[in-house]
């Protein structure tokens, strides 16, 4: 299985994916290019994208959309600022032909900071109701405390099933 | 940039085909254990894999003159990891060697020839580049030491504000600030809030008490311009923030303290910023001096004239001493050549402990105009 792991820059795509490894979280640097991880899942294989999301990169992710089954959306619930930039970013991805397959899992992390946006903020900030085109879920996690990627790795595992049982 | 646009496309052209050959190349091996053993077809296979990762490697070295050398790097620890998984495969296929991964619930961390991970190779490339010489830990320069207090400004000159909630749109803090906006120094409490924002100022000196500790879980600074911002104290007593974010700021000095995460600095201008954190980003920036403690390797990205120095020791908290200071690793986003970025460089001309100790903090009577000065910025 093939995940594509895109968020604007400093959203936490790396870190969820080391802490993910069991791998130090602590001296993660930004990523300069992007990062490819294999992990065994309830007898999936996933192979994770995690591809950098500084401007100068994005224009890159094209380059990736091939053969993904499913597409994690990072947001950093304390960055209020570029929620904005970040539902957009997410609108354009989502007029992709080559994610039109894709399911949408949308990750609300760093939640463990006291104050960071709620599941609702995030939700209505994103326009993620008005998203018809993809089957889509949001959970708010953290790569910090490890909460809710294993729930949401299951949500991915369960949803490619669910597509196998369909066709 | 200027960059021609063909170098971009062909350097675009290249990172597909590497990153399609690496994809097939992982599915072919994944697929190896389906092949038959019997008539070598499973020897072909692997033979097969092998010429492609060979092809894919020279390919790199073929391309190298238009993939800048981190790429190159990047990719020639895909091709290293990849061979290495192929290995590992065929050791498995021996028959005493055979065993099998359990797929229970949990996560098989495997942190085998499988996992490819491009950072790694890259952090450990960096690993092999000389190393910085660690910070000694200094005592007389302990924060934890120096009740906030003495650190403080004279009093007379500082400013109270109300206990509020809440921050956002009419944050009543920027209220209680702009309504003092006479009075030299501002303190303002946080002691009911869970984040520091702090935007819309001119010309003021903001001092944040160590009250505010336990609102420093995220902090956001923004539309400044020739002011002092000195949020050194109640990060340094235990309570430093998740995440920082500078946006929009001329001509100021801000003192940020320690930041957990990333400090993400965006459209700032001739300025002063002295940080501890765990990354340093930093966009669309000019002319800033940057006093940097920061344990991963510090990025810019359309920044010009920044110039890096390490923190001062009188910002060193106990925890500094350890890790390594990567603040002259720094990457630049929009620099692809091999030779050095010409968008940062080392700062040659620090300023003194003695002024970050005795000028920044306010006392013995200086004032606004007195610090930007010292730390050599015009005066407001
Ligand atoms: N508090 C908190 N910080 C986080 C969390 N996830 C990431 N961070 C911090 O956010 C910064 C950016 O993380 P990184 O993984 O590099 O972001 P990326 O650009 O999306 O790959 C780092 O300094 C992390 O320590 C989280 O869940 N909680
Ligand atoms: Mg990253």
């Amino acid at each position: 299985m093939r995940i594509l792991m895109l968020g604007l820059d400093n959203a936490g795509k790396t870190t969820i994916v080391k802490r993910i490894m069991n791998e130090d979280v602590s001296s993660v640097s930004p990523t300069l290019g992007f990062i490819i991880k294999t992990i065994e899942y309830d007898g999936y294989q996933l192979n994770i994208w995690d591809v950098g999301g500084q401007k100068t990169l994005r224009t890159y992710w094209k380059n990736y959309f091939e053969k993904t089954d499913t597409l994690i959306w990072v947001v950093d619930a304390t960055d209020r600022e570029r929620l904005d930039d970040c539902r957009l970013e997410l609108k354009g991805l989502l007029l992709e032909e080559r994610l039109s397959g894709a399911s949408l899992l949308v990750f609300k992390n760093k939640s463990d900071v006291p104050g960071s946006m709620t599941e609702d903020n995030v939700r209505t900030g994103l326009q993620l109701d008005s998203i018809k085109t993809h089957k889509w879920k949001i959970m708010p996690c953290s790569a910090m405390t490890g909460l809710n990627l294993q729930e949401g790795l299951q949500w991915v595992v369960q949803d490619a099933k669910d597509r196998l049982f369909l066709y | 940039m200027a960059e021609p646009t063909n170098e971009v496309a062909s350097k675009e052209r290249f990172f597909r085909y590497f990153q399609h050959e690496i994809t097939a190349l992982q599915e072919s091996m994944q697929s190896l254990s389906s092949h038959s053993t019997t008539g070598g077809e499973r020897n072909d296979a692997i033979e097969h894999i092998l010429a492609r990762i060979s092809r894919l490697s020279s390919d790199v070295k073929d391309a190298s003159s238009y993939i800048p050398p981190y790429d190159q790097r990047i990719y020639s620890e895909a091709i290293s990891a990849l061979s290495s998984k192929l290995q590992s495969i065929r050791a498995s296929f021996a028959p005493r060697a055979k065993f099998a991964f359990k797929s229970g619930n949990g996560f098989t961390t495997q942190k085998n020839a499988s996992a490819i991970s491009l950072n790694d190779a890259a952090e450990l490339a960096s690993q092999q580049r000389m190393k910085v010489p660690g910070w000694e830990s200094s005592a007389e320069s302990s924060f934890a030491t120096t009740p906030a207090e003495l650190r403080s400004p004279a009093p007379e000159r500082v400013d109270e504000g109300e206990e509020v909630k809440g921050f956002d749109g009419n944050d009543p803090v920027n209220k209680v600030l702009q309504a003092a906006q006479q009075a030299t120094i501002r303190k303002p409490s946080f002691s009911q809030s869970t984040s520091v924002s702090i935007s819309n100022h001119h010309g003021i000196h903001i001092l944040l008490p160590s009250s505010a500790a336990h609102a420093t879980s995220s902090g956001t600074l923004s539309n400044l311009s020739n002011c002092v911002v000195d949020m050194s104290v109640p990060t340094a007593t235990g309570r430093p923030f998740a995440g920082l974010t500078l946006k929009n700021i001329k001509n100021s000095l801000i003192v940020c303290g320690h930041v957990n995460g990333a400090a993400h600095i965006t459209n700032v201008s001739n300025s002063v910023i002295v940080v501890s954190a765990r990354q340093y980003r930093m966009h669309e920036s000019r002319h800033c001096d940057v006093y940097l403690q920061c344990s991963s390797r510090p990025i810019i990205e359309d920044c010009k004239g920044i110039q890096f120095a390490p923190l001062p020791k009188v910002y060193m908290i106990e925890n500094d001493a350890q890790p390594e200071n990567n603040w002259d690793q720094v990457d630049d986003f929009k620099w692809l050549k091999s030779e050095p970025s010409p968008n940062w460089s080392i700062l040659s001309k620090h300023v003194e402990e003695n002024v970050w100790r005795d000028v920044v903090p306010g006392a013995f009577g200086k004032g606004l105009d007195d610090i930007l000065h010292a730390v050599n910025l015009p005066k407001a």
